[in-house]
């Protein structure tokens, strides 16, 4: 009995301390408004125009803080208590509903400052812009906008075809008048198919050499290397076959163009040949099958279970989040029914598991350790694609997924070899969503383990100490 | 107004009835007039997929622009000159599903399979020509549904042309999967049961009602490729079908099917148990057959062009039928390509993939057979032989990716990519379109009576051609940058900003090929009246239909359906005077025009017994006769 009490007088005591106002928040740092802005808000909204949501410029004018606070915290919330600019605004931006989010109001506010924050850098950048503009027009009143540039190029292509055309039609006639047969169509049309072929052949290589420099630089990932040596493997292969049938296909026409007093060889048959042909890709489909059916068995269904990080991504319409397992390697139980405006992600409070997992709003991955990801959807079937790590995986409803990798290239390491200190890498959705699908994205970091355990300790966890340390006693009683 | 086939062997001359334009143009169940009205819908709905594209493409190219018009012409989905996300997404849908749906399946075998079915095998119409009417009214409607669906106030159905639930299940998800994605549901209910109806009769009529001496090995290849996806079909539709009935289950009486655990619009659906995957699986058991329902026409059509126009026997005609056997069984067992990293058992994967390769041989096969035709060939370039040299171009550039994308490793980093974009535009869209091209070329002859300008033609092919390829090619770049498809616009990710010149460049590509379609529209449609009249027989061709009057006449032949002696590709036979010898001529018949010279021997290979109707198939068309409820 004493010792209960005293725990429950314990908790009390724990719980008003910390949920004194603005001990929380010195403990963790001041949140950052551009952060929680690109990570909950930027898929749908742009500053200064409307996107899937409309443009925030001017919100605080629009609104008062309360009813955003409000708005943000629960939209759906604030369109049935009848607020009349709420339903407006819902009916006009076609039923689309804007997610619950589990911030609080200090973080509302740090994004609404953030807002207001680049609404004055646009406003200060606007008056620039339109005297550069202006200057522009003045110096160019005959400038052509992008849809009239466009048109004319298109307009310039139909006619420069139809004087073509003309030309031909007019000296055909002319010859034909005379009774000259100056256009033999067949050797015209044989000889265009091989000018296809060198030109065409010419413009692969092309691109290979041009476009091929912007795909994907070498893989970050372990199994990536793999799949990359595949990937030329096949290439090799196919574009041998790619050359060598287009070479016959284009010739053949002009080789064998019809011509007076030509005639066809028949020949109908050559089991031999038949046999060859058939033979050859299936062997050479053999070896790539065997090969290609052992790298996906390594890559799916072999991977160690000791030292591994595991991380849960959360996909919602339309954003990410991670939780990461903390100190005990081991991620809180979920229940989708427990989803709610505070509870994001549906995690189990009772669950003591649950109690240290972390709650970060980037992706931060120490290198050359291997981290298994387990994927949960909120509403619809979303894909995790992280392409520099030749890594994806659908992430959908009611079904967790998994992919299991090991990160080899720190973000600092690709920067410098791609000589871009911008470069990032990215978590993109891949599978269609909804309106902001496209820019529905994390951030991920590779960093070296030292880094990684001191990001670690910055982290917040899921649920906030003082119900943490509650619940915890809770437990413990 | 329905002509049984027997009706019509035993006369021709007592029906000389008045057909009104309702029964000859509108309630017809002439099958070549059936075939034309197929191929004007399919015309107009492919100019609509096409303009969709179009739409959606200036997008991609200029995702920063305003264009006033926009507004002008999509309203509120334009607003302020801005396509909306959501109705781009709408028009992704929208354009895949005609393209796939209603132009490439529809209109390309509906159009083909019409025509020269009964007209190849000396039949004097379909098995079942009402039912075959239906067929068409039924295609006809869900198009004009599908349109419709376009003008809703909460938009088309947005989900992707796989329309994967739970996003298309359910109405809060995006504005698309309200009203729309009804619309989209019953359309499609609609399409299937035109299409089963269609092929129902293809497969009745084939084993049926062939002329005498046509056996299943003399027949044109063409038939053999409208056979093997009839039934294909047959076998795949209904299985869309249950999937499509579940999902309205899901999305308006609340049972779980594909939905589980899902949170949305602030509330956990009570909805467990379900499996999004399971949809994937009804559809792609589909549509991975309906690729192969797209393509083997288009093929089927082209053997024989290149056939009649190299002036040579189709190389390797039972490795042909073989591998068109053998697609038409593997197409089935592959489905599970699509869903490598669905997360279903990767052991699974395993399987999928092995016999995804697999099906890379029997298409090896024919492209080298292909090659093979072209070989040493006396090559006339019609119109219609350069859209099917062309086709087998895009047939290999298309197929050869497949090899990577059926590669379950590979496929980890390319799903859903432009990769797969590049793709499946090359060797399903454009291939199977340079087929209809290909096809329509040819036979628009026999349709209309009239000719179509060559030079147009060749104009069209031309830039058609390096449209499709300067569209299309420079795709798989991009996919290999890792962009993903179906993204409104490509400002958001640092590394995919640089190729927002590229999009310019095959938008720009996209239009002048679009621009090149006018001359194809104009030839078509400007020569059905002014056109030359057309020849007996304007290609020398071997195969019936153009032993047929050229006048429209009801029963085809005016006196008796012509016998056939030989196989159809007899072209250029080193004994003979002229370079072919239709399938009607008998030795006895070629003694005669060749001035009693010596017999041609049938190559040995082609002696094998006939596939005699059998039982079932006779009880079978007892059947569609019955549910033809002709007029005795």
């Amino acid at each position: 009995m004493p010792k209960n009490l005293l725990s429950a007088l314990r908790a009390l005591v724990l719980t008003v301390l910390l949920s004194l106002p603005g001990l929380w928040n010195s403990a963790q740092a001041q949140p950052d408004g551009a952060a929680i802005y690109s990570a909950n808000c930027a898929a749908c909204h742009k500053i200064d125009a409307d996107l899937v949501g409309p443009a925030l410029k001017g919100i605080s004018e629009r609104r008062d803080e309360a009813w955003l606070i409000k708005w943000i915290k629960n939209s759906q919330a604030v369109i049935n208590s009848g607020d009349p600019y709420a339903k407006d605004l819902y009916a006009k931006w076609n039923n689309v509903q804007m997610p619950a989010f589990d911030l609080s109001d200090d973080e509302v506010k740090a994004v609404l400052a953030y807002i207001k924050a680049e609404e004055g850098k646009l406003a200060a950048a606007a008056p620039a812009q339109a005297a550069g503009g202006d200057a522009a027009a003045a110096a160019d009143p005959n400038a052509l906008s992008a849809t009239q540039k466009f048109f004319m190029v298109v307009l310039m292509f139909v006619l420069l075809f139809a004087s073509f055309l003309y030309a031909i039609k007019t000296i055909s006639t002319f010859f034909k008048t005379k009774g000259i047969r100056i256009l033999d169509w067949a050797a015209i049309n044989g000889i265009l198919f091989f000018v296809f072929l060198v030109v065409g052949l010419y413009l692969v290589y092309y691109q290979f050499a041009v476009y091929g420099k912007h795909t994907l630089p070498e893989s970050a990932s372990e199994h990536g290397v793999i799949t990359d040596q595949m990937f030329m493997i096949t290439l090799v292969i196919t574009m041998i076959v790619f050359v060598a049938t287009h070479i016959l296909l284009f010739t053949f026409p002009y080789l064998y163009r019809t011509r007076e007093g030509h005639k066809a060889y028949y020949y109908p048959d050559n089991h031999n040949l038949e046999r060859l042909w058939t033979i050859v890709p299936a062997i050479v489909l053999t070896a790539l099958v065997l090969y290609g059916t052992k790298v996906w068995r390594d890559i799916t269904q072999l991977h160690p279970t000791e030292n591994v990080n595991t991380i849960e991504l959360f996909a919602y319409q339309f954003g990410w989040k991670a939780r990461y397992t903390g100190a005990d390697n081991t991620l809180g139980r979920f229940d989708y029914r427990l989803i709610s405006q505070d509870n994001n992600l549906g995690i189990d409070k009772n669950d003591p598991k649950a109690q240290d997992d972390l709650y970060p709003m980037e992706i931060v991955l120490p290198v050359n350790k291997g981290v298994l990801f387990r994927f949960r959807a909120r509403d619809v079937i979303h894909s995790a694609y992280m392409p520099h790590f030749r890594a994806q995986m659908n992430v959908v409803p009611g079904m967790p997924t998994q992919f299991y990798m090991v990160p080899t290239i720190t973000t600092e390491q690709m920067r410098k070899k791609l000589n871009n200190m911008d470069f990032n890498y990215e978590l993109a959705c891949n599978k269609i969503c909804g309106a902001a699908h496209f820019n529905m994205r994390m951030k991920i970091r590779v960093v070296e383990e030292a880094e990684y355990q001191q990001w670690l300790k910055e982290q917040k966890t899921y649920f906030k100490p003082a119900e943490n340390l509650t619940a915890q006693l809770n437990v413990n009683n | 107004m329905a002509h049984s086939a027997t009706e019509h062997a035993h006369g021709h001359d007592h029906h000389e009835h008045h057909d009104t334009f309702l029964t000859k143009y509108v309630f017809s169940q002439d099958h070549k007039m059936i075939a034309k009205q197929f191929l004007i819908t399919g015309i107009v709905m492919a100019i609509v997929g096409m303009l969709l594209s179009l739409i959606f493409r200036i997008q991609l190219a200029y995702p920063d622009e305003i264009f006033p018009w926009m507004e002008t012409v999509l309203g509120k989905w334009g607003k302020g000159g801005k396509l909306d996300p959501n109705f781009y997404l709408g028009l992704v849908t929208i354009h895949g599903t005609i393209m796939v749906f209603f132009v490439l399946t529809a209109a390309l075998s509906g159009t083909f399979s019409n025509l020269l079915i009964p007209l190849q095998l000396g039949a004097r119409d379909m098995a079942s020509p009402f039912i075959n009417m239906l067929s068409y009214w039924f295609f006809l409607t869900s198009s004009v549904v599908m349109l419709i669906s376009l003008f809703v106030e909460t938009g088309p159905a947005s989900g992707g042309w796989t329309v994967y639930p739970p996003l298309s299940a359910l109405p809060k998800a995006m504005p698309g999967s309200g009203l729309g994605m009804t619309l989209w549901l019953v359309s499609m209910t609609l399409f299937i049961a035109s299409s089963l109806m269609g092929a129902l009769n293809y497969i009745a009529t084939i084993l049926n009602m062939r002329t005498v001496g046509m056996k299943m090995t003399r027949m044109p290849l063409t038939i053999w490729a409208f056979f093997c996806t009839a039934i294909l079909g047959v076998l795949s539709f209904p299985v869309l079908f249950a999937a499509a009935i579940l999902l309205i289950f899901d999305r308006s009486f609340g049972t779980a099917f594909y939905l589980s655990e899902i949170f949305i619009g602030n509330e956990a659906l009570s909805q467990t148990g379900g499996s999004p995957i399971l949809f994937q699986h009804l559809f792609w058991f589909l549509g991975h057959p309906e690729v192969y329902i797209i393509l083997m026409p288009a093929l089927g059509l082209t053997s024989e062009i290149i056939a009649t126009n190299s002036r040579k026997p189709i190389f390797g005609y039972r490795a042909m039928i073989g591998s068109l056997l053998g697609i038409s069984v593997l197409s089935f067992i592959v489905w599970g390509h699509h869903m490598f990293i669905t997360g279903m058992n990767p052991f699974l994967g395993n399987v999928f993939m092995i016999l995804t390769l697999v099906i890379a041989v029997p298409s090896a096969v024919k492209t080298f057979n292909y090659l093979a035709t072209l070989w040493r060939g006396n090559l006339q370039f019609t119109p219609g032989m350069l859209f099917a040299i062309g086709l087998v171009s895009l047939f290999i550039s298309g197929g050869l990716t497949g090899i990577y994308l059926g590669n379950a490793a590979l496929d980890i980093n390319l799903h859903d990519t432009y990769f797969v974009v590049a793709h499946f535009h090359l060797v399903m869209g454009s291939a199977a379109m340079f087929g209809m091209f290909a096809g329509i070329y040819h036979w628009y002859p026999r349709m209309f009576g009239k000719m179509m300008n060559e030079k147009l033609g060749y104009l069209h092919f031309w830039l058609t051609f390096a449209a499709v390829y300067c569209v299309f090619f420079p795709m798989h770049f991009m996919g290999l940058d890792g962009v993903p498809r179906r993204y409104y616009s490509f400002t958001g990710f640092e590394y995919m900003t640089e190729w927002v010149n590229m999009n310019k460049f095959i938008t720009l590509s996209a239009i002048l090929g679009s621009m090149a379609q006018l001359i194809f529209l104009y030839n078509f449609f400007g020569n059905i009246l002014k056109g030359k009249r057309a020849p007996q027989n304007p290609w020398n061709s071997n195969t019936l239909e153009w032993t047929a009057p050229v006048e429209h006449l009801h029963g085809n032949w005016p006196g008796d359906i012509p016998h056939v002696h030989r196989w159809p590709y007899d072209y250029s036979r080193p004994e003979a005077s002229t370079d072919f010898i239709p399938q009607n001529i008998s030795d006895e018949g070629l003694e005669e025009r060749l001035g009693g010279s010596k017999t041609i021997e049938t190559p040995s290979h082609q002696e094998i017994p006939s596939a005699k109707s059998s039982a079932d198939t006779m009880l079978f068309s007892r059947l569609l006769a019955f549910l033809s409820l002709k007029r005795s």
